[in-house]
């Protein structure tokens, strides 16, 4: 699979929104560790406003997909997390010209733009115990390898095996946002909860891809 | 940690019910949301709104009345109100002014004002943002855009409700709110944490223990000792919030002494004799002292000391006639 249509992505994201639904306390007991635990549960609402969303829609712009998610889960979640992974997909399908199709390259775009805005909202950098540590590297290793003649499911086990390895450097780190920030050196040990996320996120997208 | 709640998740709702009802004439909600406005706005003036988590009563929805915010935009559960929540009491409160957002320095609660104000211009709505930043524990003075709002948050917004109600235009509710906020210094010291119904307390101290400067939500201090007789943590407060400003000779401060939930008004009568004291070795003048629970967190036990330096401008405004859901029944001036 080397391009990705409007209906395949309405697909692939009502696949992960439900998943994301799903993983509801993983999320919760990633975050519970240290923050307050409650991580999966506006994640949950927010991807299920989306997989609602979703569902009452026909789309002809793969970018409109995208858009959608994000545009619910900044409105239905609220708190920083909201603003984070509705960027994710909001940044990079907002003020773009229509698509009925993409390719690997724009697929990246999306991350890319997601990653800079993520940055510039957010003012973390890659150490801060944030997504940003899964985020970038995960960015950097997809876009080492758009350029190549490479399908869907290669960019995203490139962008899972990256955000993972990026999950799991966070543990190493002392928090300098959010909840975990209170924990100081006990926060050491323990990933990111927005990394995990990521994670889940981009493992469910290609599991979709793997079902095509 | 017991609580009078039926399902924490039902928490909010039901808090929400309770405000309607106590304070149904004067207030009404936005949406679904937790987040409230003035029925009554006085037509041609700037909008203020302030907001933020929830969890923290009496702020934000008990800041609003004359003089005081138009409008709450609340959150969940300290958690910060989504853009959408935002724009919708922005709509609720402009009157074709612009409108000014006051919120304390948490990274949720910027990125959703912000994306908030973006979503206002594309409706044609001017806003300003003035975001507090009194919480000289959090940050040195040379980072200081990175400290967090407290307390100080009265007065910042205090001063903005009183320049929206005088007609001041947006940009001057701004310039004023700024100016406010620049001369509001905190410092607070906590002795048991709060607990979010359903969860485990924010943070732990031991019996005998408190920590000098632990943020709100139990974020961490400067230090933290063993429990010293009040004297003793009032003049190791009011150091570092003299110092920070600094607080000189011949100035006019106002006081807010918070008491995060759990203290009480006795305890804080001997924090208010204590600062007197001191201020008045430092030949500060005290023009105003307002205590009790403010910017609280749940059942937690602490104090916050707050001093605002006044000069003509703020004392003006400060001193102009206000009532609020906090301070008074409509039709009364409580103030002073």
């Amino acid at each position: 699979m080397k391009t990705l249509t409007a209906a395949q992505a309405k697909s692939m994201m009502i696949f992960v929104s439900a998943a994301m639904v799903e993983a509801k306390e993983i999320m919760c007991e990633a975050d519970r560790n240290i923050g307050d635990g409650d991580h999966g549960i506006g994640m949950a609402k927010g991807f299920g406003a989306a997989l609602q969303e979703l569902g009452n829609q026909d789309f002809t712009d793969v970018y409109k997909v995208f858009f959608t998610v994000g545009r619910t889960m900044i409105k239905e979640m609220g708190g920083a997390s909201g603003i984070i992974f509705g960027t994710l997909f909001f940044a990079g399908s907002k003020n773009v010209e229509p698509a009925t199709e993409i390719g690997i390259k724009e697929f990246t775009t999306i991350f890319e733009k997601a990653l800079v805005e993520i940055k510039a909202k957010g003012h973390a950098s890659v150490g801060d115990k944030t997504v940003v540590d899964g985020l970038e590297p995960m960015v950097d290793a997809m876009k080492k390898n758009a350029e190549k003649d490479i399908s869907f499911e290669e960019i995203l086990k490139i962008a899972l095996d990256a955000a993972t390895a990026g999950m799991e450097s966070s543990k190493q780190f002392v928090a300098k946002f959010g909840r975990a920030k209170t924990l100081g050196e006990r926060a050491i040990g323990y990933p990111d909860a927005g990394s995990v996320s990521l994670t889940l996120i981009i493992k469910a997208m290609l599991d979709w891809v793997n079902k095509q | 940690m017991k609580k009078f709640i039926n399902d924490p998740n039902d928490v909010l709702p039901e808090m929400m019910e309770g405000y309607l009802r106590a304070y149904g004439d004067i207030i009404e909600r936005i949406e679904d949301y937790p987040s409230v406005v003035l029925k009554d706005l006085d037509p041609g003036k700037v909008g203020l709104i302030v907001g933020g988590g929830s969890g923290h009563e009496p702020i934000f929805i008990e800041y609003l009345g004359k003089g005081m915010a138009d409008g709450a935009s609340q959150g969940n559960i300290c958690a910060a109100p989504s853009p959408d929540n935002i724009l919708a009491v922005t709509k609720a409160v402009d009157r074709g002014k612009g409108v000014v957002y006051i919120y304390g320095n948490y990274s949720g609660d910027c990125m959703n004002f912000d994306m908030a104000a973006e979503l206002a211009d594309l409706e044609g709505i001017k806003t300003a943002t003035v975001r507090v930043t009194d919480d000289v524990a959090s940050a040195p003075k040379d980072r200081i855009s990175d400290r967090r709002g407290i307390a100080g948050d009265f007065f910042v917004m205090r001063i903005a409700g009183a320049a929206c109600y005088a007609g001041y235009d947006l940009e001057d509710v701004k310039r004023v709110a700024d100016k406010a906020n620049a001369n509001t210094r905190t410092m607070g010291v906590a002795l048991t944490p709060g607990t979010i119904p359903g969860e485990k307390p924010a943070f732990t101290l031991g019996e005998d223990e408190m920590e000098i400067g632990m943020g709100l939500h139990g974020e961490p201090g400067i230090r933290r000792d063993k429990i010293q007789p009040a004297d003793k943590i009032v003049d190791q407060m009011m150091k570092m919030i003299l110092e920070d400003l600094p607080f000189k000779k011949g100035d006019d401060v106002c006081l807010l002494v918070d008491g995060f939930g759990a203290t009480t008004r006795m305890e804080m009568m001997i924090i208010i004799r204590r600062v007197s004291q001191l201020l008045d070795k430092e030949g500060i003048t005290l023009h105003d002292v307002k205590f009790g629970n403010f910017a609280t967190f749940q059942e937690m036990a602490g104090s916050s000391i707050t001093l605002m330096r006044l000069d003509d401008e703020l004392k003006k405004l400060y001193d102009s006639p206000m009532w609020s859901i906090l301070f008074g029944q409509k039709g009364f001036s409580t103030h002073k």
